[in-house]
């Protein structure tokens, strides 16, 4: 299934065309954060990016950003783990393609919201899964996951998703 | 506006009150209506904005996520979904920055930007549309904005609706109204049309027995009876003025009868027919006919009045009427004009024949004697006659000219008629002038008396002389006696001219005797001194106050005054005759005297009157009559006294039969009071040396 994505993958974008494409990534992050509603998210709201980082300096621009009556701040744990443990919304990188469907199971049990920009990572548990479509920013849902994971999804997000599963 | 008001005046009661009810009613209902419009728009519009703003708060919540992925497609399809409310005209999205970010417009027209107004107002309102500005927020946070536009237009739509119910509904309703006023106000007005009816009635048919029929309700129930109480009153003032006016109208027809009728002889009076004169004059004016009126006045009626009553007197006038209407044409007009006065009226005359033949007719039918209670009347009359249009041209010309032609024929001897001229008029106008001097004359002593020597036949000595009065006027001169003693008769001044007279002699007769010549004085008493109540007494204090005894005065009186004299009268002459005064017939032998009457006078003396003595002694029948005379009073142991004597002859012929005085020209004629005293001294030389020659 990966492989099928990546086959289809075109060429790898260039490096300004990536920050412009994280930076968008980045924003669709926190409006994903605003029409969700997530457990254990009392005061603060934990942004964690495992992995490698994509977006460089586009996530400073969320760190103490206001999401409802939450504050966003953005974490970059080592391991899985870790990040189960104190974050919110995980955003798994690219690098992390080989275990994102253990990641994902586990975020489930954690009731952490998952989202990642691999490809066929939604089929693979992850609740959203960013791409880009036309120069913008579009996702797939994984609705089971995260009804799974107690994760309150805004149906209004999910209408905007190209696929739910 | 006033010709508004005066049709609203004219309109009857009901009409009013069913249109004062209808406004009324039509008004309270437009007020309901629009009060319910206004509800109704009030309610249409506040819904319509709700639903306008439920409809922008769903389509806020849903669009937010679009919004926020800027997912214009999924926002467009949001948007779209409102086609199906037809009342939104359009939905748009504007972003954080006031952009549009998606838009639903229904009728393509210009996008409405999101102006200032955008801001804290929730919808705006106008007449023909609703805005609602709805924020989008997620999480608080302002994402941007969606307006949603909605018609008013169902808004009118209902209410056209609602009006197209609800006016018919109202008309209807009036309908309603109109119907149940028209049948209720007949109770209300009933009462005063059965008023309004009965007035009527009885101004068209002026029965006030008629009663308004009324139901016995507060008002209106009183009103009727206060109605009717007044017809009651009317009724009953009507009753009471007709019947006083038929009785005025009874009275104004016998006053115009008393006005028109004489009630004596049931002839129309002077009143009538002075304005049946007045026609008639007209009427020969313009036929170009002749109209005669008569005058006829009865000769002794005043007599017959005086002696038989007031009652034969009237019995007399009516058979009189009788006689003379008996001689007219029925279309003859036959008044009576006075006491004893009657007027003909003979229209469409030929010429004066047919006055004349008329006047011999009536003379003819009133000289036979008239029976009544025993009494023969015998009535003579004097008629006068005038022509219109020969005599005069006017009423009242013609009534004088008539009446002064009556007064000729009496003049004339009566029992006779004339028919007027016009020196008649001079005679009349010299006795209006003589009247007017009458008076004066007395005052200023223009009378005088002249004296006529009367001689005893045997002796030849004047023994007595008669006064005659004489008038001398100062610029008209001597005015006969026969001129005016008629008029002083007539007027009555003759009383005061008679005394004057006889004053006048008595003191003449005094100074004659005081100076030894024995005479007696004759005085013509006047008709109208006789029948003054005071004669004797005034008589004799004159005689006293001059010292004459009465056997000295002898007073001469005429046969129509004896004969016309009344018991009174009679009476009067007694009382002269007691007390000495010697009483003498005047121009005997003109009259009617009969001699058994002539018996019963107090008469001393008979003086033949002078046309006996006139054609003496040739004429055999005066002379046959004179002799008779003579022979009568001497009969009757009366003297007599012989007048006019004129020549030696006629005093021979008398002495030669017998009579006692005489006195005319031939021995003097009347002489002033200045020359009598000479003429008797001149006698008496005369006689005292013949006397002389007897004693010697």
């Amino acid at each position: 299934m990966l492989a099928l994505f990546l086959a289809i993958l075109p060429a790898p974008p260039s490096r300004a065309e990536t920050a412009t494409e994280y930076a968008a990534k980045a924003a669709f992050i926190y409006n994903v954060a605003l029409f969700s509603s997530l457990p254990g998210a009392n005061g603060t709201m934990r942004l964690c990016v495992l992995g490698r980082d994509p977006f460089g300096a586009a996530l400073e621009r969320l760190d103490g950003k206001a999401v409802g009556e939450a504050k966003m701040t953005v974490a970059y744990p080592n391991s899985g783990r870790e990040a189960l443990k104190g974050c919110q919304i995980l955003f798994i990188s690219a690098s992390e393609g080989d275990s994102v469907g253990l990641l994902a199971e586990a975020a489930r049990d954690a009731g952490v919201l998952t989202i990642s920009d691999i490809k066929g990572a939604a089929r693979r548990g992850v609740m959203l899964e960013l791409y880009v479509e036309d120069k913008r920013i579009a996702f797939e849902c994984n609705g089971a996951v995260a009804r799974a994971a107690s994760i309150g999804l805004s149906s209004k997000l999910l209408r905007l998703a190209r696929a739910v599963y | 506006m006033n010709r508004i008001v005066e049709w609203i005046n004219g309109q009857t009661l009901s009409t009013k009150l069913k249109w004062v009810s209808m406004a009324t009613s039509g008004s309270v209902m437009l007020a309901c209506t629009l009060f319910l419009v206004g509800i109704q728009v009030y309610f249409f519009t506040s819904s319509l904005v709700a639903q306008t703003q439920a409809q922008a708060t769903v389509i806020s919540e849903n669009l937010s996520a679009a919004l926020v992925f800027e997912d214009q497609n999924a926002a467009y399809e949001m948007l779209a979904a409102l086609r199906v409310v037809s009342e939104v005209e359009s939905a748009v999205a504007y972003d954080r920055r006031k952009r549009v970010f998606a838009s639903f417009v229904r009728t393509p027209g210009a996008m409405p930007a999101l102006g200032a107004s955008g801001g804290g107002v929730d919808y705006r309102l106008d007449w023909h549309e609703v805005e609602v500005f709805q924020p989008v927020r997620v999480k608080g946070q302002h994402m941007g904005t969606i307006v949603v536009r909605s018609s008013l237009s169902t808004v009118y739509q209902k209410l056209a609706l609602y009006l197209g119910l609800t006016i018919p509904l109202m008309l209807m309703a009036m309908g309603l109204a109109h119907l149940a006023l028209s049948r209720l106000q007949h109770f209300v007005t009933a009462p005063i049309d059965a008023l309004s009816r009965a007035s009527e009635q009885i101004s068209l048919l002026g029965d006030y027995s008629i009663r308004a029929d009324v139901t016995p309700s507060a008002d209106i129930g009183a009103l009727a009876r206060a109605f009717n109480n007044m017809l009651d009153r009317i009724e009953h003032r009507e009753d009471e003025l007709e019947a006083e006016i038929n009785e005025r109208k009874r009275i104004e027809a016998r006053l115009d009868r008393l006005a028109h009728f004489d009630p004596v002889t049931q002839l129309h009076n002077r009143h009538f027919f002075n304005e049946r004169l007045e026609a008639a004059l007209l009427r020969a004016r313009q036929r170009q006919r002749r109209t005669v009126l008569m005058f006829i006045d009865l000769d002794n009626f005043k007599a017959v009045n005086d002696t038989l009553g007031h009652d034969i007197g009237d019995e007399l006038l009516r058979l009189v009427a009788r006689r003379l209407a008996a001689t007219l044409r029925s279309d003859d007009v036959l008044s009576r004009i006075g006491g004893d006065e009657f007027a003909i009226l003979l229209e469409n005359a030929c010429d004066g024949s047919v006055g004349r033949r008329v006047a011999e007719k009536c003379l003819a039918t009133l000289g036979e004697p008239i029976r009544i209670q025993d009494h023969d009347l015998h009535i003579g009359a004097s008629i006068g006659i005038a022509i219109y249009p020969d005599d005069a041209n006017d009423t009242h010309a013609l009534l004088k000219y008539a009446d002064t032609a009556m007064y000729h024929a009496k003049n004339s001897g009566k029992n006779a008629y004339r028919m007027f001229t016009p020196d008649m008029q001079d005679d009349a106008r010299k006795r209006f002038m003589i009247d007017n001097n009458l008076r004066r004359a007395l005052e200023r002593n223009e009378f005088v008396l002249h004296y006529q020597p009367q001689v005893d036949l045997h002796s030849g000595r004047i023994v007595g002389v008669e006064a005659l009065v004489r008038w001398l006027h100062p610029e008209l001169g001597l005015i006969s006696p026969a001129d005016f003693i008629p008029v002083a008769e007539e007027t009555g001044i003759i009383v005061q001219i008679g005394e004057w007279v006889l004053r006048e002699a008595c003191r003449a007769l005094k100074r004659w005797q005081d100076q030894g010549f024995r005479l007696r004085m004759a005085v013509n008493l006047s008709g109208r001194q006789l029948r003054e109540q005071n004669m004797v007494t005034a008589i004799l204090s004159i005689l006293d106050e001059a010292r004459i005894e009465a056997c000295w005065i002898e007073l001469e009186l005429t046969e129509s005054m004896l004969m016309d004299a009344s018991p009174e009268t009679m009476e009067r002459l007694h009382a002269l005759r007691r007390a000495g005064i010697e009483l003498a017939i005047d121009d005997f032998g003109t009259g009617y005297s009969s001699m058994s009457y002539l018996k019963t006078l107090p008469v001393g003396t008979l003086k033949i009157d002078r046309s006996f003595v006139r054609d003496l002694p040739q004429n055999t029948e005066d002379a046959a009559i004179t002799k008779a005379i003579i022979a009568m009073a001497k009969s009757l142991r009366m003297a007599v006294v012989a007048e006019g004597i004129e020549s030696q002859e006629q005093g021979e012929f008398m002495r030669a039969h017998g009579c006692d005085k005489s006195q005319g020209y031939f021995y003097s004629k009347p002489l002033p009071a200045s020359q009598i005293a000479p003429l008797l001294a001149r006698q008496e030389r005369k006689m005292r040396p013949a006397a002389a020659e007897a004693m010697a």
